[in-house]
């Protein structure tokens, strides 16, 4: 007990280094950057009225120009506070909005990006430290901001976004048949529509598919509890890293899979990040940067150098108390180089602007763009502007005025007293992060009231059970669309696989080519089923029951997609169905067999200027009866 | 006045609390504007009215857009809150298109002003938790009134003076005279053909003169009382009482800011104190800040000022590219505005209203009652639509088959019916050929015949038309 107590002491109270925290706001970034490009491509078929036709009262290509503006200010953490509360508003418009193409992933986005908003996530590596260095540093005082920030701040995505995932998840996969038996992994990468590739290999082990079944449900059950602890951080690291390749690697979700990467990227010790960047750095550095130490704009000059100098290659030093010990600037005049900058690598001398050309040189990344600056009519307009700026610049000589009354500004501290005695932002901050896992927890606790095996214990049809699912169902209404805290039935037998014995192929007999949806094989190869089309196609639009007025229209979205690729107006198709099998046991090859099961005509369909008209042939109208 | 006065009084401080009062209504006026986009969201938004939502919900935008607005109006977090809707603003306005209205494009340009500009030096919780407060600057009065107002009129005057119904000195009266336009009966006014002749002519040359006048203090009180004037019957005679609203908000930029300080600043020194006590700890969040429009020189916002103007005057002469065009129009809402012009009326003879059929009686939905008046649904956006979407100039069945059955439904849902029978008016309308008495009256005298019938079942409508009506889709298609 006095080990729980001790660890969320130190939770709350423990600093670290920021680095980690700037390697996930990058990797998150990413993620959610090629997120939405994928949802910006597909925008007509997802967000239109009438696909192509008519987009209806809502220009999502509006949303999407300002979310790209965003996450281009957050991967650079270029105001990164209001970036970070405007991408939370975007990402609640797009996530939280969205029923068709949804997808569990929408709700780790939401999570993640509610606790970014107050999270130190640009306080190193970052445009705003650049701009913090630079506000606050002085002639003779250079300015460091905090690199370290509270522990807490490490473990809130992964509570959030996984944790309570996990936990809830629980509570959906104890009634499942499938997982109780040990199958959660095997069964659906075992079905031909629902992988892009063939894992057969691994499939066919069957105790080795049993134990990583058991292995997740394990997994999932004790993380929630487990991963607070230090000593457990990185074992889950590497099982969570794991089990999301495999998925990376079987499923067509990959922004799933890398976003949850990258928050497992913080159960990394911070201290490895700090190691990681000092692989970077040169032991030795091969350019010297002579400046005027009395120059505001100079010194202000240096801090941005520093910043961008990752590799470490570039030495700032000063005219006034090293130029006369560099032998390469034997012979130059102090004023001139207290005029002119100066570079110095070996014995070379760069003068004025061609000193800035040759540190980005050696700064190493930079050296394309110092390529650049070097072009005959670039170097001309640079030098222009260089002199411009060396003319003009302010210099701040030391005199007896001003040499003992520094004007110094400095940043708040996060530990100074705010309006009210006893309240810094430091107590607020370990105040907030204490009350979300508090809010969090109860509400999640709420939301698995309305779970199966809860509901199942009290028993659905008693006035118990419905006012349980009752209080579970308005509770996540808000949460879900807000925080993204809400139920996670994935992967279920008896919701998304049991009876799932159709599939489709759509062949256009204009041009002869396979609709990118299932290949061949049923797999969900170079397909537009990726992503939230991945569950959109397999559980929206085809699915374990087939309904005709359900899979038309979700049908013709995708149609009107391939011809807008396709350049065609007008589009014939030719309908293929596979028969496929679905099992609660576990079968050697099943997959294989799935996919060697041959294709049936199933029907034509046409589809032009908004319009589709389907065919079924009388055995395809049966099935649709029947189910 | 020479060009250095001019430049001059853009750099003239003037008190901030004008705009601590357009802050809070402007806040408020959006609002009911945004409510009233939620109360019709199944018809504007969803992919399939009531059957298959959107994949974009104004209910979720709602959520973080209400309470921007209450933050705006309380003057709490003031920037950010301007920024959200702002950016909120733009998504759903410049977007919309089937219930697309006017001051859409008003709401767009002032939100982006109410960011850039100083709202909330007093008044607002954010000048409470400050030590000190700055003034405002004149150009932050005019600049609103500029591009909401003056860029507006300087606009419609291009499409007026080419308008033979303006021309005519009709562009009051004959709005006003179709049933379904006219909100109130004011044919005691539009009987008066001078006076209605006159006004026409004089709302030409206010709009025409406008954006050169209000630059002059002299002029800005005459300006006011008549834009005022003007917009508070446009709330009477016409079903926009949020466009109305706004332009009066506009104008009021126009009253000398003291005033306002003398009306409200004895309350505001009365509940400071309290408020002060209440607000303190909110001081503690003050998180972020989008970046602010620095003071401008005098001379910058006269550039600023010709600048807009001169892009207005390209757009309007179709000089400027269609890309950038269209950029301005959805970012900083300035256009082109057609409103009430002949192109609208011309050939508009046919309105049409809907019955309910409950057992043993009738009910006519609020959409046009049964004197041809707009029904009680039919404000703003629902008054575009209905009047210029589902029933338009040329009756079409095609439009009006589909584009009315979601009020249908609407209806069910409202009553928490499943199906329903109804049937469909059309009522004939004159088409004028200049003033005429008792012209409104007559329109609504004209009887309604029997269109047709819709059963509606499954949320899906079966609209069975008249041989007379077929004739008629025919006749107006050609």
């Amino acid at each position: 007990m006095k080990q729980i107590r001790e660890t969320f002491y130190g939770l709350f109270h423990n600093k670290v280094d920021a680095l980690g925290l700037a390697v996930f706001r990058v990797a998150f970034t990413l993620v959610l950057m090629a997120e939405v490009c994928q949802l910006f491509r597909f925008r007509n078929m997802i967000y239109d009225q009438i696909p192509f036709v008519y987009r209806g009262d809502i220009d999502v290509t509006l949303i999407f120009l300002f979310y790209f503006i965003v996450l281009g200010m957050m991967l650079l953490g270029l105001f990164t506070r209001v970036a970070m509360i405007l991408n939370y508003v975007l990402g609640v418009i797009i996530f939280s909005s969205a029923s068709h193409f949804e997808y569990h992933v929408f709700y780790a986005y939401l999570g993640v990006n509610f606790l970014m908003m107050f999270m130190p996530v640009s306080r190193v590596f970052s445009l705003d430290s650049l701009i913090e260095k630079i506000r606050y540093t002085h002639i003779g005082r250079p300015y460091q901001p905090d690199r370290k920030v509270l522990e807490i701040n490490y473990l809130m995505p992964v509570f959030l976004a996984i944790g309570l995932v996990y936990f809830d998840s629980v509570f959906q996969k104890v009634t499942s048949p499938m997982w109780m038996d040990g199958l959660g992994m095997w069964m659906p990468s075992s079905l031909p529509m629902i992988v892009w590739n063939d894992t057969s290999w691994i499939l066919n082990q069957e105790y080795l598919v049993k134990f990583f079944g058991y292995l997740v449900v394990v997994f999932e059950t004790v993380f929630l509890f487990l991963f607070w602890f230090k000593r457990f951080r990185m074992p889950f690291f590497f099982l969570g890293t794991l089990f999301h390749l495999g998925i990376l690697i079987t499923y067509p979700i990959p922004w799933f899979a890398l976003a949850v990467m990258g928050v497992y990227l913080l159960l990394i010790p911070p201290g490895f990040w700090v190691w990681v960047s000092g692989l970077f750095k040169s032991k030795s550095k091969s350019y010297r940067f002579y400046y005027d130490a009395e120059c505001p704009l100079c010194n202000k000059v240096v801090v941005a150098i520093r910043h961008f100098d990752i590799f470490n290659k570039v030495d700032c030093v000063t005219v006034q108390g090293y130029a006369t010990q560099e032998p390469a600037l034997q012979g130059i005049d102090e004023q001139e180089l207290l005029i002119n900058i100066h570079g110095v690598a070996g014995s070379k001398v760069y003068k004025g602007y061609w000193a800035y050309v040759g540190l980005l040189k050696h700064m190493i990344y930079t050296a394309p763009l110092a390529l650049l600056l070097a072009i005959p009519g670039i170097s001309h307009l640079g030098q222009s502007i260089y002199r411009f700026v060396a003319g003009n610049r302010l210099t701040e000589r030391c005199t007896s005025e001003n040499c003992n009354i520094p004007v110094l500004q400095l940043p708040p501290d996060e530990k100074a007293e705010m309006l009210i005695q006893g309240w810094t932002r430091l107590r607020l901050t370990q105040w907030f992060w204490k009350w979300i896992i508090i809010v969090m927890t109860v509400a999640q606790c709420i939301i698995i009231l309305g779970a199966p095996l809860i509901q199942k214990a009290v028993g659905k049809d008693t006035s118990t059970g419905r006012a349980l699912a009752t209080v579970a169902y308005w509770t996540q209404v808000p949460f879900q669309k807000l925080v993204g805290v809400t139920i996670h039935p994935v992967f279920m037998y008896n919701i998304h696989f049991d009876n799932y014995n159709h599939i489709f192929k759509f062949e256009c007999n204009e041009n002869g080519k396979r609709v990118p949806l299932l290949d061949d094989n049923g797999m969900v190869t170079d397909s537009y089923a990726n992503g939230a089309m991945w569950v959109h196609y397999n559980f929206r639009t085809s699915s374990h029951t087939l309904v005709r007025e359900v899979f038309e229209p979700s049908m013709f979205r995708y149609l009107s997609q391939f011809q807008h690729e396709n350049n065609l107006p007008v589009g014939n198709y030719t309908i293929y169905v596979k028969e496929i099998e679905t099992t609660d046991h576990w079968q050697h090859d099943f997959l294989r067999r799935q996919m060697a099961k041959p294709w049936k005509p199933a029907g034509t369909c046409k589809v032009s200027a908004g319009q589709y008209e389907f065919n079924w042939t009388p055995q395809m109208q049966a099935v649709f009866a029947s189910e | 006045m020479g060009i250095t006065s001019f430049k001059k009084q853009f750099e003239n401080l003037a008190d901030p609390c004008g705009l601590a009062v357009f802050r809070v209504l402007y806040a408020t006026v959006l609002l009911l504007e945004v409510l009233q986009l939620l109360k019709f969201k199944h018809l504007i938004f969803d992919r399939d009215p009531y059957l298959a939502p959107g994949e974009v919900k104004i209910e979720v935008i709602a959520m973080l857009w209400i309470p921007a607005l209450i933050l705006l109006a309380v003057g709490y977090q003031t920037r950010l809150a301007a920024f959200v809707n702002y950016l909120l603003g733009v998504i759903v306005f410049s977007s919309s298109h089937r219930f697309e209205y006017h001051v859409f494009y008003t709401y767009i340009g002032i939100s982006l002003l109410v960011l850039l500009f100083p709202v909330s030096r007093v008044w607002s919780i954010d000048s409470l938790l400050k030590v000190k407060t700055r003034p405002a600057r004149e150009i932050h009065y005019l600049m609103p009134v500029f591009v909401g107002v003056g860029l507006f009129y300087y606009d419609s005057v291009f499409y007026k003076w080419a308008s033979p119904m303006w021309l005519q000195g009709l562009g009051l009266w004959l709005p006003s005279s179709f049933p379904h336009v006219a909100l109130t009966d004011l044919s005691g006014l539009l009987n008066q053909k001078w006076l209605v002749i006159f006004l026409s002519h004089f709302v030409l040359v206010f709009e025409t003169v406008f954006v050169f006048l209000m630059w002059f203090r002299k002029w800005r009180i005459p300006l006011m009382i008549i834009g005022i004037g003007f917009h508070v019957g446009i709330g009477i005679a016409y079903p926009i009482p949020y466009f109305a609203a706004t332009y009066i908000l506009l104008y009021l930029l126009l009253m000398p800011p003291v005033v306002w300080r003398r009306i409200f600043q004895p309350t505001v020194n009365k509940i400071k104190p309290t408020l002060l006590k209440w607000v303190k700890p909110l001081a503690s969040f003050a998180v972020a800040h989008p970046p602010m429009l620095k003071s401008l020189s005098g001379k910058s916002w006269m550039i600023i000022v010709v600048v807009l103007l001169v892009s207005q005057t390209l757009i309007i002469f179709h000089l400027m590219p269609k890309p950038p065009a269209d950029a301005y129009k959805k970012l900083a809402g300035v256009g082109r505005h057609s409103v009430f012009l002949d192109y609208h009326f011309k050939g508009y003879n046919h309105i049409i209203k809907v019955d309910y059929l409950a057992p043993g009686k009738r009910q006519t939905l609020p959409i046009i009652n049964n004197d041809g008046s707009p029904g009680a649904w039919v404000s703003g956006i629902t008054w575009r639509n209905i009047t210029f979407d589902v029933v338009s100039p040329q009756l079409e069945e095609d439009k009006i088959t589909k584009r009315l059955t979601p009020y249908l439904l609407m209806y069910l849902r409202e009553n928490n019916l499943k199906a329903g029978r109804f049937e469909i008016f059309i009522k004939e309308m004159d088409t004028p050929n200049g003033w005429e008495r008792d012209f409104l009256k007559r329109q609504y005298a004209h009887p309604w015949t029997l269109a047709g019938r819709c059963e509606v079942r499954d949320k899906k409508a079966q609209y069975a038309w008249s041989a007379q009506t077929l004739e008629l889709f025919k006749k107006e298609r050609e």
